[in-house]
């Protein structure tokens, strides 16, 4: 068994590669099938697994950026927070 | 256990089960996870198999999965044919347009349903679903597809019979 793990750099580098030497976009080589039908099979594996890596990672990131949104108190909170630790700060003041 | 970790056992057992004729020689199974090797979001994978008649089958497949989501194999080629051309370092050189026995493949990125080629190369009509009777386009395994082709060389019978389709 062979197992290599691919970094976001390799990722990059190899598409950019693979646009060089067809001449042509990403977007072209998935929606133009004239552009496909000359990229040799390898290659389309490669790039199709590529481009899936890529969106895979946008994906988590959407993730984890949704997943810290999630447990941000928004500022407006933060000020009625403040504003009601004011007020018991002044009543205890007046109890003493 | 991540879906990745899964993935890799199955396919190591169906592998160590797999009764492989004396005339194939399976190549090493080449994974590729991204970023992670215990528990990547995508990971493609190769297999090539080769056979003393300058035949061979090669197995593709890319996953991935969104947290809490069952991982999604968004493109998946087997390929069965002979062998064209290899380059200097004996690797199997590929063109489209190469002859091919059979050849089953899906692309979720390019829009590309999953389909067949049997006997005919590109730029050959696909065979989509709505034309194949008995078979399952888009679950076909690929040791279902490899049992199928050492079958069919084992008993001398053409592919679609030994993977239980018919074509309209």
């Amino acid at each position: 068994m062979s197992e290599t793990v691919l970094t976001f750099a390799e990722v990059k580098i190899h598409l950019r590669e693979l646009q060089k030497k067809y001449g042509c976009s990403n977007r072209e080589f998935l929606d133009d099938p004239e552009v496909r039908a000359r990229v040799l099979d390898e290659d389309e594996f490669k790039w199709e697994a590529y481009l899936t890596h890529v969106e895979a990672m946008r994906e988590y990131e959407e993730e984890l950026h949704r997943e810290y949104l999630s447990h941000v108190v928004p500022p407006s909170e933060h000020h009625k927070d403040e504003k009601d630790e004011e007020k018991v700060v002044a009543q205890l003041a007046l109890a003493a | 256990m991540s879906h990745y970790q899964d993935y890799k056992a199955r396919f190591e057992s169906n592998r160590t089960a797999l009764v492989v004729p004396e005339d194939c020689k399976p190549g090493v199974p080449e994974y590729h996870p991204f970023l992670d090797l215990i528990d990547p979001h995508s990971w493609d994978f190769s297999w090539w198999l080769r056979f003393a008649d300058k035949h061979y089958i090669v197995c593709h497949e890319i996953w991935g999965y969104r947290s809490g989501r069952s991982p999604l194999r968004s493109y998946f080629s087997f390929h069965y044919g002979p062998i064209v051309r290899v380059d200097k370092n004996g690797n199997i050189e590929r063109d489209p347009s190469n002859p091919l026995e059979l050849r089953i493949c899906k692309s979720n990125k390019s829009c590309e349903p999953s389909h067949l080629h049997y006997k005919k190369p590109h730029p050959a009509p696909h065979y989509e679903q709505s034309r194949v009777d008995g078979l399952v386009l888009n679950e076909v395994d690929m040791f279902q597809f490899v049992k199928a082709v050492f079958r069919s060389r084992a008993e001398k019978i053409e592919l679609d019979e030994a993977m239980g389709f018919t074509l309209r």
